[in-house]
Formats: C-alpha cells, structure tokens, sequence
C-alpha cells in the first residue's frame, strides 16, 4: 500500500504529504500539488451558538482528507459549508483557487455521497447514475457509456433497471459512489458513507473506495467518527472536537505525534501518566517514576506534563531475564495486574513496582498462567511522547 | 433483577389476554362495524337499484328492470348540459387549484421564511369560513365585477374553495419528502427547475393526483356557492338537481344520484389503488 511515511518533527499543519510507494519515496515536496479547497478562517453560528470555531483548512488536489471526531464536533457541518448546502458565518471558501463563499451548490462542481444514499426512489439506477449528465446536456450514447463504465467501476453490471428500493443498503451506497464519479466532478465530498452498513460490508466498501481513489485520484473529504476507517483511507485526517480542529496530520502524524491528550486518546489506545518535567529529556511521575522522554523541548523544568507511552511499544519480559536499562530505554519491574485474550494479541494491564498501572499489548500465550507474574517492562525513550497540559 | 422478568412476564400474560379476547370479540367488532358502515351507506346506495326502475316510479325494490331513467336524463338537453358544465367547471378549477396549491404546498413545506405563517393561514381561511359566507362574499365581489353568472366567475369561487384542501395533502407528501434529495441533485449540477421538475414534482405525483381527484369531487359536488354565482345558462348538476327536487321530484334524479355515487366511488377506488406511492412504507 502507499502509505505515508512519518516524517517525525514536521509539526507544520499543511505540510505536503508524501503519498507515494516507498520505492518513490524520495522527494515528497516534489510532489506538492496546489491547493484544491482552502477553508479561511471559516466559522458558524446557530443563533449565537458558535457551533464551528472558525477554522483553517487545506485540501491539496488529489488528497483524501478526513474528518474525524465525536458526534456534534462539526464534520458534517464543514462538508456542508463546502457543497455550499449551509453559508458560513464567517470566513471564505476557495475552491480550485476560486472564492465560491457566494456561488451556489450547482455551480461549485463537487461530488457528494450521503450517509444514506439520496437516491431518487422514483428512478431506476441506470437513471439515477444518469442524472447528472443528463442536467449537463450530454448526448444520449455519451450518457450511455459512461454510466455504464461507472456501474463497472463500483461493480454493479446488469443491476441498470432495478429500484433503488429493490437493492440492499450496500448496493445503494454503490449506486450513490457511482453517481457521484460518473462526471468527474474535482472534489467528492462523503458524510459517513458507511455509517449505516454493517461492518463485513464497511470494509469491503471501504477498500473499494481506497481503490476508487487511487484510480482517479479525486480529492476525496470525507467525514467519518470511526478511526480505524481514517486512519485507513487517509492521506491526512483532520480531527475535530466540539467545533475545533484539534490536530491536522497523517495518520501516523495522528497516531504517534499527538499534540493534545485528546488526540492521543481518541485514536488507539494510550498510557498517559502525569509528571513533571525534571530534567532535559526527562520527567518523573507522580509515583516516583524516573522515565526518559523523547523530548522535553518548549517545556521548563517543574512544568507539569504527561507521557504518552503507546501499549504496542511497550516491551514485556520475564521476571528473571536480564532487564538492560540504558539511556535509551526505560526500565520497570511490576506484576501481571490483567491480561485479556483479544486472538492473535493480547492486553495486559502491568502494576509497576511505583504503583503505576501500564497496558501493553504482546502475541498472545495463555492467560491464565500469567496473571501475578512478576515481569519487567520496558520501552525506548524515543517512544515516549511529552503532551504539555 | 427479579422483578425485571416478572413485570414483562406479567405484560406478556396481559398482552396475551387482550390478543384472545380481541380475536373472540373479532366478530363481533367486524359485524357492529358493518351494521354502522351499512346504515350510513345504505341510503346512498339504494338509489342505484330505483334508478333502474321505470319511467314513472320511484320506488325499492323496483318492479321491473330498465334503462328508462338514464334514457330520459340522457334526451334531456337541460339535464345533459349540466352534466357538461359542471364537468368543465371541475376540470377547470381542478388544474388552476393544482396549479396554485402545488408551489404552494411546496413553499410552504419546505422553506421557512418571515410571515409564513400569515401566508399558510391566508391559504387555508376558505376552510374556516362557513361556505354560505364565502358565497355570499363572492356574490357581492363578483357582482361587482360582472362575474355572477359566468362559467369563469364559478370556476373562480371553486378554485377558493377547493385550494386549501388541495395545499393540505400536498404539503403532506412535501413533508415526506427527503431534503436531502433535493440538496444531492442541485450539487451534481442541476438548476432550480430541475430539481423541481426531476426530483420533487415525480415524487410529489400520488399527492397531487389525491388533491387532483379531492379537488375535483369537490368542485363536481358543491351547490352552495354555485347556488349562488351560477345563472340559468351556468347552471351545475348539483344546482340543476337541488332546483328540480324543489319544484317536481322526477325520478330521473335517482338517475343522476346514482351516476354521481358511481362517480365517487370511482375516484375512491382510483386514489386507493391507482397511487403507487401511497400504499408504500414512506423511507
Ligand atoms: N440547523 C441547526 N441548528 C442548530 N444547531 C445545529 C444545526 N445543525 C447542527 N447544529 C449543531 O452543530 C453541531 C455540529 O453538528 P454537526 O452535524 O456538524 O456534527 P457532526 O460532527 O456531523 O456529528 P455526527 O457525527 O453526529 O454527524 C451540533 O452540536 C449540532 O447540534
Ligand atoms: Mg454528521
């Protein structure tokens, strides 16, 4: 899969992704591609509850950015500033390098996919798929092979005559996908096209989307409150929470450089444990607990601060083996406080000796055996993340 | 804990027992509702057996069977022009109300704007009004306007009266209408007039056939403003039939009873089963 590489440091929100196999993974500002939707500065208000803060966003073309946050953070409340299906407040949206704050929805040449569909009842598929070529005016035969290449593309050959009713609720949301690539409109905006599908099916449809998008290289927005979904699909996700954007970055950006607990928390699983900073690259705990950090860059000493250990880099060994604690690794005995089976991995919740409480994640063994073992525990300095408070 | 399964043990006994008191006492509520639907319908039916009956009676069960009544109805100019004016007084006021009331119900039904309200109660005061009011009210503006007596003058008065029933079932298929429809066709390009031509007026197509055929019963069936607008040259079926009861009862009027039962239950039967859309669960 092309997936973005980490490019540990950039703390920059727009920066250039690099979307490229790592064989081309060479010169990502090479491929920096010009802006196809910038948000400035753009807010909402419903009577005098400011329900989006206002904002800055940039869309480069060709990315897949998504919106991911909690219900009520203001995702679809974006989408729909952008399809111009809502007016902002405030602020300014460019499209393509034009400011459309004033032009209508269907002169904004967008795409857009429902979370339930809005299909036209009344129309077969074939026409519904026609639809919007044929308010464009094209020529019968033209209409005729594109929808049907559409239809091909989403997998749907020979379904042309049935209802909309007549299909399941994945095949609808194909219908609506194929609809929406049939005119190649530059930017295909998605409000969680898959929220009402069961789950095989969101990852089938899932993983035709990801196809779709690497085929046409469409700027894709997408909304979604489902993580794993971002951080799969994602060029960069931008996450929101009660009407603000709290991080903007790659997945991997997201995942390993969080910049807020809030982050940290809302994708994957973290060990946060309080300090204080007390030296350079180092924090101790509340417990007592000297740990060596990543960095403590921006931070005084005696400020107080959280670590962010993820539980997959979080080491486990026996009791009796040689623990090595260097500079580059933090070291902690404890016991077995849980383990939870969850298949091929599993959980263990690990009671340090200070009375911290660690959860890791290792390939599985049986469970039952270890529960009260005395472990010792250890994890590099470098994956350990300081979030200021 | 306990007292969780116990209470819907307890609703299920009780739910259990009105399922089986509800089916011994099923035939009993079909047959009382059958006897309530049957003497209310019974006077009106029981005009279709005497209009079979012969020229010269008027009775039930008829002694013999014949056609003579709608024969006599039929030759009489005065009877067959009725029955064509008020024909065309429903056409008429049935396509300019659909044409009023569908923007209408649309507007009213979708957006929301300053002094909507004052707009939907404007729409729907000729219902409020006692339709003698209304028709005196016409009969004083129209004189005015020399329109008492004209086809256009009573098409006029029925568009007001039939207009509001119209917007209310129209609005009720605007109001089942998903938005968002309306919201994906214009950002996949489609103009104002698309979207209302493609994707709102085909769905709206059931409620606006239902307000079409209400519309028209209406119209079709309405004596009191005619009574007042028309003139002995605009003269309705159901005015010529009002005056002839007055003056002679002639058993054609069994004829014509019967012919416009036939022609409300046609319209009954067409509206149930001709609307494809409104026998589906709405999404
Ligand atoms: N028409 C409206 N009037 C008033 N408040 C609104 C309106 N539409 C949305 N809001 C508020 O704006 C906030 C953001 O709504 P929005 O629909 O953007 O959330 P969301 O992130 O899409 O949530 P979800 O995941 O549940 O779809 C919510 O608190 C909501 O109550
Ligand atoms: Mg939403």
């Amino acid at each position: 899969m092309s997936y973005v590489t980490v490019s540990m440091g950039s703390d920059e929100v727009l920066v250039p992704d690099s979307k490229q196999d790592s064989a081309a993974d060479t010169m990502p500002a090479i491929n920096m591609k010009a802006n196809m939707i910038a948000l400035e500065g753009v807010g909402k208000q419903y009577g005098g509850v400011q329900v989006l803060h206002p904002i800055d966003l940039a869309v480069r073309e060709g990315e897949f950015v998504t919106l991911l946050g909690p219900s009520g953070s203001g995702k679809t409340t974006i989408l729909s500033i952008i399809a111009g299906a809502i007016a902002p407040t405030q602020g300014r949206i460019i499209l393509n390098g034009r400011d459309v704050s004033a032009v209508p929805p269907r002169e904004r040449g967008l795409g857009m996919v429902f979370q339930n569909y809005a299909l036209l009842p009344h129309l077969s598929v074939f026409d519904n798929v026609a639809f919007p070529l044929q308010v464009r005016g094209l020529a019968k035969g033209e209409i005729a092979s594109r929808v049907a290449n559409a239809l091909e593309r989403v997998g749907l050959v020979g379904y042309e005559k049935r209802k909309p009713r007549e299909l399941s609720g994945g095949q609808q949301q194909r219908v609506s996908i194929a609809r929406c690539i049939v005119y190649s409109p530059s930017v295909i905006l998605m409000d969680e096209p898959l929220g009402a599908l069961d789950k095989k099916l969101r990852e089938q449809l899932q993983a035709e989307i990801k196809r779709l998008h690497r085929d046409l290289g469409t700027t894709v927005v997408y909304v979604t409150h489902d993580q794993e979904e971002a951080l799969d699909l994602s060029d960069r996700v931008c996450l929101m929470n009660g009407g603000r954007i709290m991080q903007v970055g790659t997945p991997n950006d997201l995942y390993f450089e969080p910049v807020s607990e809030f982050v940290a928390d809302f994708l994957g699983e973290s060990n946060l444990l309080e300090g204080a900073v007390t030296a350079v690259n180092t924090v101790t705990t509340r417990d007592g607990m000297v740990l060596g950090v990543r960095s403590t860059e921006g931070c005084c000493v005696g400020s107080p601060v959280k670590v962010l250990i993820r539980p997959e880099k979080i080491g486990m060994t026996d009791a009796g083996a040689p623990a090595i604690a260097t500079q580059r690794h933090n070291v902690t005995s404890g016991k077995i406080a849980q383990a939870s089976f969850a298949g091929g991995t599993m959980r263990v919740d690990v009671l340090c000796e200070k009375g911290a409480r660690l959860r890791l994640k290792t390939v599985s063994s049986r469970a039952s055996e270890l529960v009260g073992a005395p472990v010792v525990v250890s994890w590099a300095t470098s994956d350990a993340m300081v979030l200021k408070n | 804990m306990t007292q969780v399964p116990k209470c819907t043990h307890s609703q299920k006994a009780r739910g259990i027992i009105i399922d089986r008191l509800a089916r011994r006492y099923a035939g009993l509520r079909n047959a009382m509702a059958f006897v309530v639907y049957a003497f209310t319908l019974l006077p009106t039916l029981i005009v279709i057996p005497i209009s079979f009956g012969g020229a010269g009676e008027m009775s039930f069960p008829p002694s013999n069977w014949t056609l003579e009544l709608y024969e006599q109805l039929f030759s009489s100019s005065a009877w067959v022009s009725s029955i064509l004016q008020s024909t065309k007084v429903s056409c008429l006021a049935t396509l300019l109300a659909i044409l009023i009331a569908v923007p209408a119900a649309y507007g009213l039904g979708r957006f929301d704007f300053p002094g909507k309200r004052l707009v939907l109660f404007l729409v729907m005061s000729p219902m409020v009004v006692p339709v003698v009011v209304t028709s005196l009210g016409l009969y004083l503006y129209f004189s005015r306007l020399h329109l008492v007596g004209t086809t256009i003058g009573l098409v006029l008065s029925h568009v007001a009266y039939v207009t509001p029933f119209v917007v209310i079932t129209v609005m009720a298929g605007v109001n089942k209408l998903d938005p968002a429809l309306e919201l994906a066709a214009s950002i996949m390009g489609a103009k104002r007039l698309a979207v209302l031509l493609k994707v709102v007026l085909p769905q709206l197509r059931p409620s606006i056939i239902a307000g079409a055929l209400f519309a028209f019963l209406m119209s079709f069936d309405e004596v009191v403003i005619a009574w007042f607008i028309t003139s002995p040259e605009t003269t309705t079926l159901p005015v010529k039939m009002y005056t002839s009861v007055q003056w002679e009862i002639s058993p054609i009027i069994a004829a014509v009873s019967a012919l416009l039962t036939m022609l409300s239950i046609v319209f009954c039967c067409l509206s149930i089963f001709l609307l494809p859309g409104t026998a589906e669960p709405s999404r």
